[in-house]
């Protein structure tokens, strides 16, 4: 019996071996292995055989089942990997692509001081691109003859009111309608009557925040420019303050950050010059006048507000040269960012 | 304003060089335009000393001269007639490049090797002379840098002044803002005078009619002047800020100004014909000749300086050519006066007219300084123009003006801008640009200067504390009144997380112009335009009314750069008349989109597909994501017959979706079919933000899943069938799976096919009662339809 159990694992192995096809292999496995394999009869009869022999020959009858099992597996496993094999792909041929879409740079940017502001804590507001004279300007402390008025050069509508020079409007509109505290950004378009150039547009996007409530004080003017210039320009960004004049904010300033791109370090530096400051916009602490223009009391709060033009930022972020470009929606511009 | 550095030490120490003087003025509040190293241009030039000339061996008419040049000796060719040894002279040495361009080099001249050459005026670009070298003053050194021999090694700085600064129109004013920032003292000039022969009023008189517009009028008599060009110390001084000298008595004027930012006017005494000045309006119509040659018609708006029959000059903006002083001029009047800033810019306004004069006017003078200014004039006239100076000025001053006092307290200052002033370092500063203070505890009484028109409330005062203090001492912070719950308006959260959907599908986002061309409201009938009175251009006057045109116009740019497909939306503003109760336009945000070309480009896994009416309501469909969204059939502007409808959100009408008319894309040089929809944005949120998300209990029965093909005639809508088999109560879903129109079915007609998903809610329903429903279906749909089995 040992002998015929040699001779069985013998043409087993050799069988298997032999085979080209997986489903052949099926086959030998039910031939060999099956309920009906001579194997089976053998280990079937060892029940029968004098207790003696059967530890023997149960060993032999287990170690050539175990072979052909593993003939079967290894063969199994060669002929798969060469079926594997035979049906490869051209993985460098294009993808199907879904279409993907894009979100327009200043509208990116716009999302962008959202998210910054709010965090900070403040409100969004919105109001008209329409305005009237009064909330442009006379509000806002800057009356018919004064000289401000001078810097802006405004569209006007036909049938009255005009189209809004900056997002100040926006103070006013808020002031109006809620007692302080206040904290609020808003962010829209706005228009001056601007030949349109590299770095001029008729149409353009500025963010406005105000904080009133009492004891606000130009410390903390700082300290929120100092953070929206962190977080759009990078941890290393510093801000620095000079004296300007604006009729709505007394005192009134412009801020620079420093210069993401050299830090001052090189004079052809296409966005400081060499000078380490970017010119970003202005700022200031609430003129009073505003104050009793929305009859809050000037004696009682206080209150900072800051501007910043949303294409300049998104000029000196991406190293866009051409402030027409954002206007023109050419999709080779627009879906760069 | 331009200053130089050498004419800004006249009147005040300062141990900064330019770049730092800069840097402090700039923190200060002086916007910083630019710089001119006006030295520079002399860079290699020195001052030489001719030992010896010779005749040039080979050359009649050049000379070969030895010459000093401090650190060696050389030889060189010049070519000058006038050279000769003993003088002084500018040579420009080898290596140097001479402001007209020309870069001198060691050369061979007929033989003879020059190390240099000695300059002509036009050569070092000093004038036109080209006769000869310019022959320098003996006493100059030799050696020196030419520059800085004659004076030319100043630095001009040009600033920008803001509105309400007109104090720093003048070189004092900016010395002042130097003597606050350092401590030092400002120097004033001298404006003593020598005064003899008649009095001012012998030879004029000088009478205000219009007292409010012309508070102050001071006018000196100066006789017997020699009107010539300036010395040159005064035109260089002119020039390096950008004047032209024009004779001594008008660049004095024009000094003076500068100097202590005084608008002076000198009159030609003699072609005052009454003797007498009269300040008024002007008459309808009344012209003048200005200076510049123009003619101008003036009006009642309009202040004028009258000899008592015609306008001699305009107030405060520019003098008439009819009493210019030219050379034959002896004695004039010298006006210094103080004009309202409101009259002054009106007028100048109105008649188009920059000068000098006018923007200081314009932003506020200072009324205490008319009469210094005038003796300064003076005694600079009698000094380098020979004149004497009549005594008694005519100073006609109905009402003296007075300096505001304003109360400060320091403690406010303290709190607003974050600072810790005393009485005695908030004073301080005051004082040093140039207020007067009393203290009275914590509260100072400041009275402000004359030259500070800006200075009037408290919080001015505050501000000159800030700016001299240096803001960027103050340390930033946050904590004013602690944390603060943000509101989130949802209309503007949605207006994100829906941009976001649409790009995440496909579109790319646009944001176009609001001001558009009044043709494109035209071509979509627009009934209710807001039109510009000012547009950028005659073409863009218009407020857009819909964002249909505008994408058009993108489309075609896109198109026209090659662009295969497109897929575009916008999220914008609109604008309609009439009028809101304001009185301003109606404005609402619109979202629109854009399908154009093919759904997907051909590729190597075959043909892409056009994209049609159907692709751009399944995005519709997926933004809006509403069981209540319907489309009916519409006609709109803009949309082709037929092929629009009305969009339907829970019973609101919110926009339209269809194929952009044919005629309408041909007007944007568009060839191929074009789908848009467009979404009043404001009803969209609304009912967004009504949506209430609750939850609903997870089914529990199986569902049973039936197709049913029905042919109905073509009239039929989908949407009436789809509604019809709703109204079983079993049915679940009804979705669209084949639609076909053909030969195999009856004209006119069209075959739907339906996959229902029908359940119970309470219990496993049975295949004989689904069949059923279904036959209770098909029964009301034949009835209502005339629809059969297919």
């Amino acid at each position: 019996m040992l002998e015929e159990l040699q001779k069985l694992q013998e043409a087993a192995v050799e069988d298997i071996q032999g085979v080209a096809d997986l489903s052949v292999l099926e086959d030998l496995r039910v031939r060999y292995l099956g309920r009906k394999s001579p194997l089976r009869h053998i280990m079937g009869q060892i029940g029968q055989l004098p207790a003696d022999q059967r530890p023997q020959l149960g060993q032999a009858a287990g170690a050539a089942q175990k072979a052909i099992q593993t003939a079967l597996d290894s063969r199994q496993h060669q002929l798969r990997e060469a079926v594997e094999a035979g049906t490869q792909i051209d993985v460098t041929l294009p993808g199907r692509r879904p279409r993907h879409g894009s979100l327009h740079p200043l509208a990116q940017l716009t999302d962008e001081l959202t998210n910054v502001f709010q965090g900070m804590g403040f409100d969004l507001a919105d109001g008209p691109e329409a305005e009237d004279e009064y909330h442009n300007f006379d509000a806002l402390n800057t009356p018919a003859d004064h000289p401000a008025r001078d810097l802006h050069d405004t569209f006007y509508l036909q049938d009255g009111g005009l189209l809004r020079t900056h997002t100040s409007t926006v103070q006013i509109r808020v002031m109006e309608k809620q007692p302080p505290p206040v904290r609020i950004v808003s962010l829209g378009r706005c228009y001056r009557k601007e030949t349109v150039d590299a770095t001029h547009h008729f149409a353009f996007h500025q963010i406005e925040g105000l904080y009133v409530d009492r004891n606000v004080s130009f410390a903390d003017l700082k300290g929120t420019i100092e953070a929206m210039g962190r977080q759009l320009l990078g941890e290393e960004t510093r801000v620095r303050f000079r004296s300007h004049f604006f009729p709505f904010t007394e005192p009134s300033v412009e801020y620079d950050f420093s210069c993401s791109i050299c830090g001052g370090a090189e004079k052809t530096c296409s966005i400081c010059k060499g000078t380490g400051w970017i010119e970003i916009a202005g700022a200031g602490m609430v003129d009073p006048a505003v104050f009793e223009s929305v009859g809050y009391d000037p004696e009682v709060y206080s209150g900072f507000a800051f501007g910043m033009g949303i294409e300049r930022m998104a000029m000196i972020r991406h190293g866009i040269s051409d402030v027409r470009l954002f206007l023109e929606n050419d999709l080779r511009f627009t879906r760069q960012f | 304003m331009k200053i130089t550095t050498n004419w800004l030490g006249d009147y005040i120490d300062y141990s900064w060089d330019w770049r730092e003087l800069v840097e402090r003025l700039t923190m200060a509040g002086l916007e910083f335009e630019g710089v001119d190293e006006l030295g520079k241009r002399f860079d290699g030039v020195v001052v030489g000393h001719v030992l010896e000339r010779q005749q040039h061996p080979n050359a009649d008419r050049l000379s070969v001269c030895t010459v000093d040049v401090g650190e060696a000796t050389q030889t060189i060719v010049c070519g000058a007639p006038n050279v000769a040894a003993g003088q002084k002279v500018a040579v420009a040495l080898p290596g140097c490049t001479l402001s007209g361009g020309l870069t001198i080099k060691k050369a061979k001249i007929r033989g003879v090797e020059s190390l240099g050459m000695i300059c002509a005026e036009d050569e070092l670009g000093l004038g036109e002379n080209h006769d000869g070298i310019m022959i320098l003053e003996d006493s100059l050194e030799t050696g020196t840098p030419f520059a800085s021999a004659m004076g030319f090694d100043d630095i001009a700085l040009d600033f920008e002044i803001t509105p309400n600064r007109p104090d720093c129109l003048s070189l004092v004013g900016i010395a002042r803002e130097v003597q606050a920032l350092t401590g030092n003292k400002l120097r004033m000039p001298d404006t003593s005078v020598k005064e003899s022969g008649a009095p001012c009023g012998d030879a004029i008189e000088i009478a205000i009619d219009a007292p409010a517009d012309c508070p102050r009028y001071v006018g000196r008599v100066i006789r017997n002047v020699q009107v010539g060009p300036s010395p040159a110390w005064l035109q260089r001084r002119l020039q390096a800020v950008g004047q032209r000298p024009i004779n001594n008595i008008v660049d004095i004027t024009n000094f003076v100004l500068l100097e202590l930012g005084q608008p002076l006017h000198a009159f030609d005494l003699k072609k005052l014909t009454q003797n007498r000045l009269v300040v008024r309006r002007a008459k309808t119509d009344e012209a003048l000749e200005t200076l510049d040659g123009i003619t101008r018609t003036l009006d009642a708006d309009t202040l004028v300086i009258s000899d008592g029959q015609h306008p001699v000059a305009l107030a405060g903006i520019m003098g008439g050519a009819n009493s210019e002083v030219d050379e034959t001029t002896t004695d004039i009047l010298l006006e210094s006066a103080y004009f309202d800033a409101s009259r002054i810019r009106l007028a100048r306004a109105r008649l188009g007219l920059h000068t000098e004069a006018a923007a200081r006017f314009e932003r506020g003078a200072d009324w205490d300084i008319c009469l210094r200014a005038a003796n300064r004039a003076a005694s600079l006239i009698a000094e380098l123009a020979g004149g004497i100076i009549a005594p008694e000025p005519l100073d006609v001053y109905p009402q003296p003006q007075t300096c505001p006092t304003i109360a400060l307290r320091i403690e406010r200052a303290n709190r607003l801008l974050a600072t810790s002033f005393d009485a005695n370092s908030a004073t301080r500063i005051l004082q040093l640009l140039g207020c007067s203070v009393t203290a009275d505890d914590e509260t100072l009484q400041v009275t402000v200067p004359s030259f500070r028109p800006d200075l009037t409330r408290e919080c001015d005062l505050i501000e000159e504390l800030g700016r001299i203090h240096g803001y960027d001492k103050i340390e930033g912070s946050q904590n004013a009144n602690g944390p603060w719950l943000t509101e989130r308006d949802p209309s503007l959260q949605w207006r994100i997380l829906l941009r976001r959907r649409l790009a995440a599908m496909g579109l790319d986002e646009v944001l176009s112009n609001t001001i558009v061309d009044a043709t494109w409201e035209q071509l979509i009938e627009a009934p209710t335009a807001v039109r510009l009175a000012n547009p950028p251009t005659e073409a863009q006057s218009l407020l857009r009314s819909r964002l249909l045109p505008s994408l058009l116009d993108i489309a075609r740019r896109n198109f026209n750069q090659r662009a295969n497909s497109l897929a575009l939306f916008e999220l914008g503003k609109c604008f309609s008349a009439p009028a809101s109760e304001d009185g301003l336009p109606t404005e609402n945000w619109q979202l629109a989109a854009l399908y154009a070309g093919p759904l997907a480009a051909t590729t190597w896994q075959g043909p892409g597909r056009p994209m049609d009416f159907f692709d751009l309501k399944g995005l519709l469909e997926a933004l809006i994501d509403s069981s209540d969204l319907q489309c009916s059939a519409a006609a709109r502007v803009g949309y082709r017959r037929g092929h629009c409808a009305q969009i339907v959100l829970a019973g609101k009408n919110i926009g339209y979706i269809g194929q952009v008319s044919p005629a309408l894309c041909s007007n944007f040089d568009i060839e191929q079919a074009v789908y848009i929809f467009e979404l009043d944005f404001g009803v969209f949120v609304e009912d967004l933000e009504r949506r209430e998300k609750r939850f609903s209990a997870l089914p529990k029965f199986p569902a049973i899943e039936r197709d049913l093909s029905i042919v109905v005639a073509d009239a039929v809508d989908c949407a009436t069938l789809v509604e019809t088999m709703r109204t079983n109560r079993l049915v679940e879903g009804v979705e669209l799976f084949d639609l076909y129109q053909g030969d195999q079915i009856k004209a006119g007609h069209k075959s739907l096919s339906f996959s229902l998903r029908l359940r119970h809610p309470e219990r496993t329903l049975k295949d004989t009662q689904a069949d059923a429903a279904i036959e209770e279906m098909l029964a009301r749909l034949q009835k209502q339809f005339g629809a059969h089995l297919r």
